[in-house]
């Protein structure tokens, strides 16, 4: 019976050590996950999940393909022994069977047993198992977050921007010159930008224009000499502050390149561009360019404006001229015009103003010039294009000046309306006093005789009966002549109708299209104020019949072209030798003009050509030759300027110019095709030029048959 | 000839001489060793000798009609086809890698192969034979069955040699035996300047244009492009020569806007240009530039027009020169000198313009809208006319440019030279526009037709479409022998063409030759691959076709072949006489 406790004692040793050599297992595990992990996390972006996971494979797969975490009774009991003296090496005599004990092995038993209660765990730690183990799992644990802190922060830093905040001494720059350890770029846009001052290690940049820059440089050894050289030509020494530190200041105003000449050694081109600040730009989203008011329509005009700039706008105005009067006694008068009041400083805003005619002192026959002018924070000032509003004058309309004189081409047709316009207005100033059915009827024949005047026009463009209202359409055959007053919204389709087609009677007119839109138009105003008229409206259909004058008015005064009086003084003619024949005085004048100097733009061109054209043929050589050794430098010339001026697109070339001779033409296809491009796009296209065709020499036998077949 | 049968000989009777001299030596030693034994084995290896060094064969006659077939495996042969007959009896293959991957006999001289079997039928697969394997079976014939069309560019023809700002067309075909569509792209300078795409499963005919900015020898870039993959890249050399300037001499019977225009287009050009106008009866305004020919121009009877390369005129101008004038010019356009014609109101049409068929002029019309097309259907912008003039049919022009079927624009041939005529005015308002590709590319056309045609020294023509790194390449050149050439290879001078001369040679290097003012251009062995797969079907297919339509097919007729003996015998033979001869001089006996 007490071997039973001996061997509860030993199973319980057991578990104990298992539990044991599992948590080292799994530790170990862990530990070797946490290890890949860490690895994996410098290159590539792992959660912590990918390690733990990792782990977990391990420590299952160790379980199941080794067994030694297992554990015998047996084997315990021998471990038991090796680490209790105290059980004189018989342990395992718990496990076997009572009924196969000795004398002495009872007696044994008995003894070991009574000290089992004696012995210590301290004796036979398990702990050992966990020593190494644990702390190795806390050690890759630890590094694994030291290695994802150092991927982000590597990450953070690699980034190219060109305002970054950063040390004096910056992270190595890959495209440092090599005896430059360290650069800087302090950059101070403009105050009125309102940017704030940047730094940056990167010698290329982009900054806005009139920003200032200083450079610093930090060589790694004693440096003699150290310039800048502009766009290939001008060279700037940097100022040396002692201990290999150099620096310079410098604005940037214009695109361009440079490279930095250490002791004669030559940096790569590094690319310098510059952000224009544009003016304001200022879009009138109101009124039309011109704008017609017409007697009786309202005398106020809505204008509404949208302005943006780059940085802020700091001032607008509305700008005004008002021009009244006629011939040689115009006068203008500008004023500025209220705006409403606006914040300052912003980047873009919107302007309305309602604009009364009145309220600027204009009368009927005045016109209104109006444009925005804005300016920006920089200074600069911008304007609008200039709109225009005119007002119509009734008398103007109603008189007959510009009309008697010129084609007069159906002149009662003209006075017919002014005649309606008349007998209408005569009918508004007597309305008081007529009774209310003679007005109507008055109305009514004045609108019958508008109708008559509109039919008659329409005859020109081709309309038949009155049912036609406006013209606008065409007639075909079979049709129900069921349209409405449609003017063709697309101009194709105007243009369709009114231009001449061959065989078409209905072009057969002497307007032009421009005439028959105008007529169109006026037929559909002349149609607005017949049927006010017949609607017994006669005040509303006065502007109508104003508007259908004054493009009667352009109509008859379209085809008129107005040209500038210049005087001109002609040789008097000799009335006694004029129409005598006599040619003994007039000499054959002979004009030679000397060849020009060779043009060299086109020599140029000419040898960019061939340039061009012996690159496709280096993409297959890899050998840049003899031939090579003089292109590059032709063609370096030719990059210089292209380069300066638009460094983005051709300061690449002009390094691949470098590299490929260096490297001699050879595994350089890429900077090849950079190089291809930009010299492509430096060229202008060819325009067409005469190609002599190509035969056999004169003597040939080709040319012996024909001489001897001619007659 | 003489060396092959004279050291035969000298060898065989050095032999014998030798001969004589062991059988004497033999006669004369003192041992016994059984003489004839040593006599027959010196004899022996004497003979194995002769046998062993010279090539000894035999005529052996064949059946005369044989039903046997033999299969030749070219490449392109289907892999399926190749399983199916490689376990026939006479299966050969001309291309190494079949013969090494399926393990079949490689036909390493196809003239003896043809020889051994031209009892046989021969039976092709794959792309076919060479032109010089089929010109060995031109008495037998062939049959072929052709693969499936290759893929990728089977066809491509451009012009070669082009002037500068000369349009070059690419005519291509290219099959496309995919389920995607493939896009064709032609790049210049690694830009892209002219695309199209090829539907799938199409064998279609493109066309690409350019108009290059380079001059000098080029090398543009031909790629098919399947989503995000290159197919096929293929170079595409062009020669692009800038045209010499030409000189030219305008007449015209009024100051005009048009002579003055023109007159500054050549100018821009660098054309060495005269002008003369007449300014009234006899009197005339003359402008020449400082290098041109030709300076006193008031009698045109006098002019040396074999130095002038054209002559513009208006019609006007034309009908009031002289008759000997007249003569003069004749002359000159018979001997080659182009005449642009300028057609106007012409009280009386001169002799030039007779050549042609004047319509209208009858006075001025109401301003007109003119849209000129050319005859392969390129336009113009509109322009505005006021006088209505155009020309005729007629069978012996070209037409050049039409408004509608008006021909506004024609020329033909006179002598060697050509007579151009136009109704086209008002040309300048182009420039005044600011549309100078327009006016360029009008007069350009019209100066082209009419141009004196300029001695060619050097034009080349090749036998095969892609004269190939290490393929026998034939070359025609008109012109003078090619100096470095002659040194390398010999011309042939051709027969009856004089300055035609030919050259024969396997190009060592790829890339561009110029030599002198010659330049061609050697492609890579697997450049355009596809295309000179495509015409080795096409040459053996149409090989086949003559073949079966010819009566005999050379089945029936009995062959000698040339055996030759083996060499081991001999060699065998030769080592046991020496061997017995050896034992004999140890003198055991």
């Amino acid at each position: 019976m007490k071997g039973i406790n001996g061997k509860q004692w030993i199973s319980r040793w057991k578990n104990k050590w298992m539990f044991h050599r599992l948590i080292q297992i799994a530790c170990y595990a862990w530990a070797a996950a946490f290890l890949i992990g860490a690895s994996m996390r410098l290159f590539l972006d792992i959660g912590w999940f990918i390690p733990v996971l990792l782990g977990g494979m391990f420590f299952v797969g160790y379980l199941a393909f080794f067994k030694r975490w297992q554990m015998s009774e047996e084997k315990m009991a021998h471990l038991l022994d090796a680490n209790f003296p105290a059980l004189e090496h018989s342990a395992s005599l718990f496990l076997q069977p009572a009924e196969n004990l000795g004398i002495l092995q009872n007696i044994q038993l008995s003894i070991i047993e009574k000290r089992i209660p004696e012995l210590s765990d301290r004796d036979y730690s398990l702990q050992e198992y966990l020593k190494r183990s644990v702390p190795l799992l806390v050690c890759s644990i630890a590094l694994y977050v030291l290695c994802g802190i150092f991927a982000n922060v590597h990450e953070k830093n690699s980034g190219n921007s060109s305002v970054s905040t950063g040390s004096s001494l910056a992270q190595p720059n890959p495209s440092l010159p090599k005896r430059i350890a360290a650069s800087q770029l302090i950059v101070v846009p403009p105050a009125y930008t309102g940017l704030p001052l940047s730094k940056q290690s990167d010698l290329s940049f982009r900054v806005p224009a009139g920003s200032s820059i200083k450079i610093q440089l930090t060589a790694n050894t004693a440096v003699d000499t150290m310039k800048i050289i502009w766009n290939g030509k001008e060279e700037l020494p940097l100022v040396s502050k002692g201990s290999n530190e150099w620096e310079m200041d410098f604005r940037a105003l214009a695109n361009g390149f440079y490279q930095i000449n250490i002791d004669g050694e030559l940096s790569p081109m590094y690319m310098m561009e510059v952000i224009p600040d544009l003016p304001v730009a200022i879009t009138v989203e109101k009124p039309e360019p011109r704008t017609v008011i017409d007697p009786g329509f309202p005398t106020n005009v809505a204008v509404r404006a949208g302005l943006s700039d780059d940085y802020a706008i700091s001032d607008v105005r509305l700008l005004a001229t008002v021009a009244s009067g006629k011939g040689e006694s115009v006068r203008f008068q500008t004023k500025e015009l209220d705006l409403p009041s606006m914040a300052k400083g912003q980047k873009t805003m919107s302007i309305g103003k309602d604009i009364q005619l009145k309220s600027l002192g204009m009368q009927p026959g005045d016109e209104l010039y109006f444009y925005f002018s804005a300016r920006d924070n920089a200074g600069q000032e911008s304007k609008s294009d200039v709109y225009v509003v005119a007002w119509q004058d009734t008398s103007e309309l109603m008189s007959m000046s510009g009309m008697i004189a010129g084609v007069d081409l159906v002149p009662e047709y003209f006075r017919s309306q002014r005649q309606i316009i008349i007998d209408t207005e005569k009918l508004l100033a007597d309305m008081p006093k007529l009774e209310r059915s003679e007005a109507n009827n008055r109305s009514n024949n004045l609108g019958v005789d508008q109708k008559l005047l509109r039919l008659r026009y329409g005859q020109f463009l081709g309309e038949e009966n009155e049912s036609d209202i406006g013209g606008g359409h065409e007639h075909h055959e079979g049709d129900g002549h069921d349209h409405g007053n449609e003017v063709p919204e697309d101009v194709n389709v105007l243009m369709d109708q009114l231009t001449h087609h061959h065989d078409n009677a209905e072009d057969a007119t002497f307007f032009t299209p421009e005439q028959k839109t105008l007529l169109k138009a006026t037929l559909t105003e002349m149609w607005n104020a017949e049927l006010r008229l017949r609607t017994f409206k006669p005040s509303e259909a006065l502007p109508y019949a104003y508007k259908a004058l004054r493009l009667l008015k352009d109509l008859q005064q379209s085809s008129r072209a107005y040209v500038g009086k210049t005087p001109s003084k002609t040789t008097p003619l000799k009335l006694d030798k004029r129409l005598g024949g006599d040619l003994s005085e007039i000499t054959s004048p002979k004009y030679k003009k000397e060849e020009r100097s060779k043009n060299e733009n086109k020599e140029k061109e000419l040898e960019i050509r061939k340039t061009l054209a012996w690159l496709s043929t280096l993409k297959g050589q890899r050998n840049m030759q003899v031939e090579g050794q003089k292109r590059w430098k032709e063609l370096e010339a030719h990059l210089l300027e292209p380069a300066a001026k638009d460094p983005k697109n051709y300061l690449p070339a002009l390094q691949a110019v470098r590299l490929i001779e260096e490297k001699n033409g050879k595994d350089c296809l890429a900077e090849i095709n950079v190089l291809e491009k930009a010299v492509f796009r430096l060229l202008p296209t060819v325009q067409a030029k005469p190609v002599q065709s190509s035969t056999g020499k004169t003597d040939n036998i080709y040319n012996e048959y024909l001489k001897q077949i001619q007659p | 000839m003489m060396n092959e049968h004279v050291l035969p000989v000298i060898f065989v009777v050095m032999v014998i001489a030798l001969g004589i001299y062991l059988f004497i030596m033999e006669k004369r030693r003192s041992y016994k060793f059984h003489y004839a034994v040593r006599w027959v084995a010196s004899a022996v290896a004497l003979l194995s000798l002769v046998g062993w060094l010279l090539p000894l064969s035999y005529s052996s006659r064949t059946d005369s009609v044989s039903n046997e077939v033999c299969y030749v495996f070219t490449k392109g042969t289907p892999k399926d086809t190749i399983e199916k007959r490689k376990r026939g009896q006479h299966v050969v293959t001309t291309d190494s890698a079949i013969s090494r991957i399926h393990r079949i006999t490689l036909a390493k001289n196809w003239s003896d192969f043809v020889q051994k079997n031209s009892g046989r039928q021969l039976i092709v697969y794959g792309y076919g034979l060479s032109e010089s394997s089929l010109h060995h079976l031109k008495d037998k014939g062939i049959t072929y069955y052709k693969p499936a069309t290759p893929e990728g560019f089977v066809f491509a023809h451009w012009q070669r040699y082009v002037g500068e700002s000369e349009e070059i067309l690419l005519w291509l075909q290219y099959h496309n035996p995919r389920s995607q569509a493939v896009k064709i792209a032609l790049k210049d300078a690694s830009m892209v300047v002219d695309s199209t795409t090829v539907s799938p499963d199409t064998l279609n005919p493109l066309l690409l244009r350019l108009k290059p900015k380079s001059v000098g020898n080029v090398v543009l870039d031909l790629i098919a492009v399947a989503g995000k993959d290159t197919l096929f890249s293929e170079k595409v050399p062009i020669h692009i020569t800038v045209p010499p300037s030409s000189n030219v001499l305008l007449l015209s019977s009024t100051p005009s806007f048009q002579h003055k225009f023109l007159g500054a287009w050549f100018q821009e050009l660098r054309y060495p240009l005269a002008s003369r106008s007449r300014i009234s009866k006899d009197k005339f305004s003359t402008f020449y530039t400082s290098g041109h020919p030709l300076s006193q121009l008031d009698n045109l009877e006098r002019l040396d027009f074999g130095k002038l390369d054209l002559l513009v005129a208006d019609e006007a101008e034309l009908s009031q020169l002289s008759g000997r004038e007249t003569k003069a010019i004749e002359k000159a356009i018979n001997d080659g000198l182009g005449l642009l014609i300028l057609g106007n109101s012409a009280a009386k049409p001169s002799f030039f313009g007779r050549l042609f068929d004047w319509k209208g002029g009858q006075g001025q019309v109401n301003e007109r809208a003119v849209q000129l097309v050319t005859s392969d259907g390129e336009r113009f912008s509109p322009l505005s006319f006021e006088e209505e003039i155009t020309l005729g049919y007629s069978e012996r022009q070209r037409g050049l440019l039409y408004d509608g079927n008006r021909i506004m624009a024609a020329t033909r041939p006179y002598g060697l030279g050509h007579v151009t005529a136009t109704t086209i005015q008002n040309t300048h308002q182009w420039r005044l526009k600011g549309d100078e590709a327009s006016y360029a590319r009008l007069w350009s056309m019209l100066v082209n037709s009419a141009m004196r045609h300029q001695d060619a020294d050097q034009a080349t023509v090749y036998s095969a479409a892609f004269p190939s790194l290490f393929q026998w390449t034939h070359m025609d050149v008109l012109g003078a022998p090619v100096h470095s050439f002659v040194d390398y290879y010999p011309p042939i001078s051709d027969n009856w063409i004089a300055r035609r001369h030919s050259y024969a040679f396997w190009p060592i290097k790829g890339g561009w030759h110029t030599d002198s003012d010659l330049s061609y251009y050697v492609y890579g062995n697997a450049d355009w691959q596809a295309a000179k797969d495509y015409a080795r079907i096409q040459s053996n297919q149409y090989f086949a076709q003559e073949a079966a339509s010819s009566e005999d097919n050379g089945l029936s007729e009995i062959a000698y072949l040339q055996v030759q003996i083996p060499k081991w015998p001999f060699f065998m033979l030769f080592l046991i006489s020496v061997a017995i001869l050896w034992y004999a001089g140890r003198d055991f006996i």
